[in-house]
């Protein structure tokens, strides 16, 4: 398993602002904090938690490379 | 002389009231399942007594068997045109949330021989489609041709909104017997007049399904006990305690369903009055099942319905029991995350557990007991079935290297195992009824039940064990004690703020003299206690809480107190009430039950200074092998005060008290336990999780 | 301490039992039928972190919400937000609720003081507002047709109701009695919870029991990772569709990729269609739940909580179908995505695998028939959600069952005799479906028929069907189920009609809003499962009975499997 190059970062949002965001591996949801981490041809992303950068390293990343997308 | 008898799968045991010698007299017979009535004739037989017998009641399985073992009449179903698929339909839902193999279950009739009646009653009770001469004429011509089909016909009626005007069923009920005076006929109104078609539909399906079978039965013991010279009224025990003659028993078909589990309950009952303990649980522990039920202020929980085998609901009383499968017999193995199981999967009499010696190899609750030395291998069942300590330890070997642990480590950890089934049978019971069983005394019988009620009185945190006098027939003794019983509800939605006291009135009045009627009719001419009680909810709800009727006129002020009872009874119960909101009264039930007295019991004639009869090593989960003193529960006479550890043998039991425990027997004999309830958390021993 | 295994099974026992005393409570103390006999909701345990401890054994549909709402509503409050007393409520579906009517209450629990844990109950609130009585607008455009969100907000505070909270709720629901009796019963089922809790905890102190949920957790995943291993590495992968999303004429396809993995799955979704303008949108948990539960029905009896989810791994592209983003509506993604992905799972991707353990497509929709308006007899408004059971699909041994709730539920229908006490219909039939079921060496399980009269003179109704287009597919050469009808007949005329024809809906399976009045009738027509294995090895004697039933007629007989019947 591939070292996690990731870390937890604060997400900061104003009371009123009732908007969420999404895990941009598995696409759950985005709260106080993030797991960021940068990927060579992606750029950076922000994940939920840090099995998720797994994923991505081990499953997502290769098919969207395969499928062209990037 | 009072006799009970109790069917059970391998024994049929009988239990008298010796009237001279102040004892009880007791017989064990095989049984013989496929004829019932022989065992129970048998047993009689043995008794020798029949100039002597005034009274024979008996539990009986043969209800429940017929509908597990699908052995019942060809049902013949009459019931609203439209809705003749409610049977299979049911309720959609089902019974695991994940399992896509399950197979729903099936009703006991064959759509084809149910038959659609055009008629249609309106849910006040107002006929919108009347039933027509014509359509009578056809529905009967279509039964009797169906019924001249079938080997063993039964018809079931169950109509929509029967339970609140019946006109329609008894008009189709009194054709029907006109043409086919032979076939028995069930209608909805009689046998269960309350809402939910499916349930009531199914209730009277069961009814008609084991009526004939119930006939036969009646019959041939009715038959045997003439031979038998014995002129005493026999009656059958009822899912509600109370009991039903034998020439009336086919008539009241569906509610004999519990009859051979409500012994147990009426013997609990029976101790709570003479003990003066008014809240128990009664655990009956065998070789392959435990039967839990709850005694609450000297009265017994009954519930409305029963659900045989998640296809079959039943309506009507039932005493509560849950049965869960812990028994001698029960194997112990893993689940698939690694936690040690015990259960449900039985060995059964045969081959059995492994230390019969019958070639079982999987290891089980007895071979646990064996190893831990608390079973005494040369006096199991009296001696009649020697027990081998070597292929018990063998079968426990198989957990113990999978715990790594030793072997006593890992039967002990099977017996915690089963206590905590039957620790959270008794939780999931007394959390049901809101209730804290630390504040109940657990009365244990059954073979078994009386090895596990110590320790399972510790983890419930129950301070008081009692064990009655030969527990292995504790439920035939129930059975003896049972006193005449008949329940009456119906479903009757009034609304709390419109409802006039003369209608109550007039409707309790229905009721009652109903059910008086039923049980003088029954031969009982003694006193009677009648129970009145309207089932409350707010308007809006589906459920109900039960209210007991207040004492005195029924008037406008009774619906009054009525009213403030349930905010009461739901406020105490669930933490809220809704002072401002209409209530409806959703059933009335009524109860009319009379008395029967039982005789208490001399004690074994023991002194109170009793001996061990010998001194062996039992395992203990704290102190590991401690020598301890054996005693024969006959030499235990009143008085007697020990402290554990100790071992009570008897023919067809073992009583085991834990060190630091203490064991007193009262003026009746019973056996008192005193356990230890200090909080105590259990400690890491060698049964970790497996790795 | 740590505890051996009896004592983590016992602790585990009385976990289920608190949520199944909670659910009890809730089950008799509720207003809407559709909890009481329904039961539409769960009731959960949580750790002071939000992880699931316990469930009890209701609704399946809940399930990526147990596992996951109460975890993301403590995240984005924050620990200290919660005071002893409080009581939070969550609805909104774009923060892991799995519609608008599904309300999460949670209480947190603290004992010496200190946070240690929650109890919460999911539920199903009949009637929340927006543009359709019954809250179930199935031509919704986006979430504010769809009744009133609340993202997590307290409703009460030290034990007293926050008014102000409590009157924008009841001010915006069309029977606020049913709103105030069912939240009421959920806070007294919570009340319920809270002091078992704290027995708990008296008896085991907090230390001892954090470090017993971690074995459970262990524990239940090892379990999952153990079924898991018996199935073939592999990457399956299978599509199906919905068929309209209730505003306009057109499919979306969901696409999924089941990868077994050792002992772990991820399940795909990407490449299904982008969110519709309609709501048949799912939540990124419902997504999930529909996903466990297809994968969880080929097991049994395992343990659930926060360790079970853990082998899994769900990948849904925010902004599709399968995980919904603001302001697309998605009422019905709880409803008929659900389904939809379970067959899926099971009978495309997982029969790949494992034939012998799936089944052929379910009816495939919850038959969501809603409808509102003023009793004749009492002069009270009322709403109900009403659902109907469907045939489940043929399995390799035995037939689909018959009239079953959808598998991503399990709620008991509502009786005639209730239903008709309480709401101005008559039936004149409710039966299973003749020649409903798909033909195959097993059948798939028949749907049902129901038909009713108006009695009251206006009824207001709204559907939100699904298969009405396509049928339940079949398998292994088993042949597809009927599709689901719904059809009219007015009053005074004598022709059943489809509801679409008849009121011009865009939709013939998803409208709102529509006046009935008295003497329509209306027939519901739900559909069969699909059938397992070629028809033509099916046993003529069971053909030959299920025609003696009345499951098939003579010329399905005939024309289906083959088989002459006199």
């Amino acid at each position: 398993m591939s070292e996690l190059r990731g870390e937890w970062r604060e997400r900061s949002q104003v009371w009123h602002d009732v908007r969420v965001a999404n895990c941009d591996v598995c696409g759950r949801l985005l709260l106080r904090r993030v797991w960021r981490f940068a990927d060579p041809d992606f750029g950076e992303l922000d994940s939920c938690e840090p099995e998720c950068e797994r994923l991505w390293v081990r499953y997502v990343r290769p098919r969207r490379l395969a499928a062209g997308v990037g | 002389m009072l006799v009970g008898i109790d069917t059970g799968g391998t024994f049929t045991d009988l239990v008298a009231d010796d009237r001279v010698t102040g004892g009880l007299r007791v017989i064990k017979v095989p049984s013989t399942p496929s004829t019932p009535a022989r065992a129970v004739l048998e047993s009689i037989d043995e008794l020798a007594a029949a100039q002597e017998v005034e009274r024979i009641v008996i539990g009986s399985t043969i209800a429940i068997n017929a509908i597990l073992q699908r052995r019942g009449a060809d049902v013949i179903y009459l019931t609203t045109a439209g809705f003749e698929d409610i049977p299979y339909i049911q309720r959609i839902n089902r019974r695991h949330l994940y399992d896509l193999q399950w197979q729903k279950g099936e009703p006991l009739v064959r759509r084809a021989r149910t038959v659609g009646v055009r008629e249609r009653v309106d849910y006040r009770g107002e006929i919108v489609e009347p039933l027509t001469n014509d359509e009578l004429e056809r529905v009967c011509a279509e039964v009797e041709r169906l019924a001249v089909a079938a080997s063993q016909p039964a018809i079931a009626i169950s109509l929509l909104f029967a339970y609140v005007n019946d006109v329609h069923e008894r008009r189709l009920r009194d054709a029907l017997l006109r043409v086919l005076p032979s076939v028995p006929v069930s209608i909805s109104a009689d046998v269960a007049p309350v809402w939910r078609e499916y349930e009531r539909g199914s209730t009277v399906i069961a009814d008609a399904y084991v009526k004939p079978m119930i006939g036969g039965f009646a019959r041939e013991l009715g038959e045997g006990v003439d031979r038998l010279g014995v002129s005493a009224p026999i009656s059958l025990m009822k899912s509600n305690g109370g009991h039903v003659p034998l020439e009336m028993a086919s008539a009241h078909a569906s509610e004999l369903v519990l009859s051979g589990l409500a012994g147990g309950l009426l013997a609990g009952r029976h101790y709570s009055e003479t003990l003066e303990r008014p809240n128990l649980i009664t655990l009956d522990m065998g070789g392959t099942s435990a039967d839990v039920g709850v005694i609450q202020n000297g009265r017994i929980s009954f519930t409305e319905s029963y659900d045989i085998d998640w296809a079959i609901p039943i309506v009507g009383s039932f005493v509560d029991m849950t049965t869960i499968g812990a028994g001698g017999s029960s194997i112990a193995g893993f689940d698939r995350g690694g936690f040690l199981r015990v259960g449900p999967e039985s060995a059964g009499g045969d081959p059995g557990p492994a230390s019969y010696g019958r070639g079982g190899t999987d290891p089980t609750v007895t071979d646990a007991n064996v190893v831990l030395g608390r079973l005494n291998p040369r006096f199991f069942l009296g001696g009649r079935m020697p027990l081998d300590v070597e292929l018990a330890a063998q079968a426990i070997a198989g957990i113990a290297r999978r715990l790594d642990a030793t072997v006593e480590a890992a039967a002990l950890a099977i017996v915690r195992m089963t206590n905590e089934n039957m620790a959270n049978a008794i939780r999931l019971v007394t959390v049901d009824r809101g209730l804290d069983h630390r504040r109940f005394d657990l009365l244990a019988f059954g073979g078994a039940g009386p090895l596990h009620a110590g320790e399972l009185g510790q983890s419930l945190g129950i301070k008081r064990v009692l064990v009655p006098l030969h527990p292995g027939l504790t439920s035939a003794f129930g059975v003896m004690s049972a006193a005449p019983k008949v329940d009456r509800r119906w479903t009757r939605a009034l609304t709390a703020s419109t409802a006039k006291g003369a209608e109550l009135r007039d409707a309790f009045a229905r009721l009652v003299a109903d059910a008086v009627g039923e049980i003088r009719r029954e031969g009982y001419d003694g006193s009677l206690q009648i129970w009145r009680s309207v089932k409350m909810r707010y308007l809006g709800q589906n459920y109900e809480q039960e209210i007991p009727l207040p004492e005195g006129e029924i008037d406008d002020g009774a619906i009054a107190t009525l009213v403030e009872r349930f905010h009461t009874q739901h406020e105490a119960f669930y933490g809220y009430a809704m002072r401002e909101n209409d209530c409806e009264l959703a059933q009335l039930n009524v109860t009319v039950q009379g008395f029967v007295s039982v005789p208490s019991f001399a004690p074994p004639a023991g002194d109170a200074a009793a001996k061990p009869t010998e001194r062996r090593f039992v395992f203990f989960a704290d102190e590991g092998w401690l020598e301890t003193p054996i005693f024969l529960r006959d030499h235990l006479g009143a008085g007697v005060w020990l402290e554990g550890p100790a071992v009570i043998e008897e023919l067809d039991s073992t009583t085991l008290v834990h060190p630091g425990n203490r064991l007193t027997v009262d003026e009746q004999g019973v056996i008192e336990l005193e356990v230890m309830t200090e909080p105590q958390t259990p400690v890491a021993t060698a049964a970790e999780v497996a790795p | 301490m740590k505890l051996d295994s009896v004592a983590l099974k016992i602790l585990q026992n009385r976990l289920v039992n608190i949520c199944q005393e909670m659910a009890k409570a809730m089950m008799r103390t509720a207003y809407s039928p559709i909890f009481s006999e329904s039961l539409d909701f769960c009731t959960i345990l949580l750790d002071r972190n939000g992880d699931l401890l316990a469930m009890a054994d209701m609704n399946p549909a809940m399930l990526g919400s147990g596992a996951l709402s109460g975890k993301w509503i403590v995240e984005e409050l924050g620990r200290e937000a919660f005071e002893p007393g409080d009581v939070i409520v969550d609805n909104d579906p774009y923060r892991g609720m799995c519609h608008m009517p599904e309300h999460l209450l949670l209480a947190p629990f603290f004992h010496g003081g200190k946070l240690a844990g929650f109890v919460g109950n999911v539920a199903h609130v009949g009637e929340i507002g927006g543009m359709a009585p019954g809250s179930f607008a199935s031509n919704a455009t986006d979430i504010y047709q769809e009744g009133l969100r609340l993202p997590p907000v307290k409703l009460m505070r030290h034990g007293e109701y926050d008014e102000s909270i409590w009157k924008v709720i009841l001010a915006n629901h069309r029977t606020p009695d049913n709103t105030w009796g069912d939240f009421n019963a959920m806070i007294g089922s919570l009340n319920i919870g809270l002091r078992r809790l704290e027995e708990l905890f008296e008896e085991h102190g907090a230390d001892e029991l954090e470090e017993a949920n971690v074995a459970l957790f262990e524990h239940a995943e090892q379990w999952l990772r153990s079924e898991i291993r018996e199935l073939a590495d592999g990457a399956y992968s299978g599509e199906d569709v919905i068929e309209d999303d209730g505003v306009e004429d057109r499919e979306y396809t969901i696409r999924v990729c089941v990868v077994v993995d050792g002992d772990e799955i991820v399940v795909d979704f990407t490449g299904t269609d982008p969110q519709a303008r309609g709501p048949i949108n799912a939540p990124y948990t419902v997504t999930l739940a529909a996903t466990c539960n297809g994968l969880f029905q080929l097991f049994r009896d395992f343990p659930l909580n926060a360790g079970s989810f853990r082998p899994i791994k769900v990948i849904a592209p925010p902004g599709s179908l399968v995980n919904v983003v603001h302001p697309a509506p998605c009422v019905a993604g709880q409803t008929e995505i659900q389904p939809r992905i379970i067959d899926l799972i099971q009978g495309r991707c997982l029969a790949q695998a494992v034939p012998e353990r799936v089944a052929a497509a379910c009816g495939g929709t919850c038959s969501n028939f809603l409808f509102g308006g003023v009793h004749p007899e009492t002069g009270r408004y009322y709403a109900h959600y009403h659902f109907d059971g469907m045939g489940w699909g043929g399995r390799r041994f035995t037939d689909g069952n018959s009239a079953q709730n959808v598998p991503h539920g399990n709620c008991p229908n509502t009786p005639i005799e209730i239903f008709e006490t309480r709401f101005p219909f008559r039936h004149l039939r409710y039966s299973l479906r003749p020649d409903s079921g798909g033909a195959g060496r097993t059948r798939g399980g028949l749907g049902i028929l129901r038909e009713m009269e108006v009695l009251a003179d206006e009824v207001t109704v709204s559907a939100l069907y699904e298969r009405m287009k396509r049928e339940p597919w079949g398998i292994e050469g088993g042949r597809a189920g009927k599709r689901t009808q719904l059809l009219i007949r007015r009053a005074g005329e004598d022709e059943f009609r489809p509801f679409g024809a008849v009121f011009g809906t865009v939709s013939p399976s998803k409208f709102t809003n529509i006046r009935l009045r008295r003497g329509d009738r209306v027939l519901i027509a739900t559909p069969g499962g699909g059938g397992y294995g070629p028809p033509s090895e099916r046993d003529p004697e069971l053909v030959l009975r299920d025609h003696q039933d009345g499951w098939i007629s003579q010329e399905a007989a005939r024309e289906e499997y083959g088989v002459a019947i006199a």
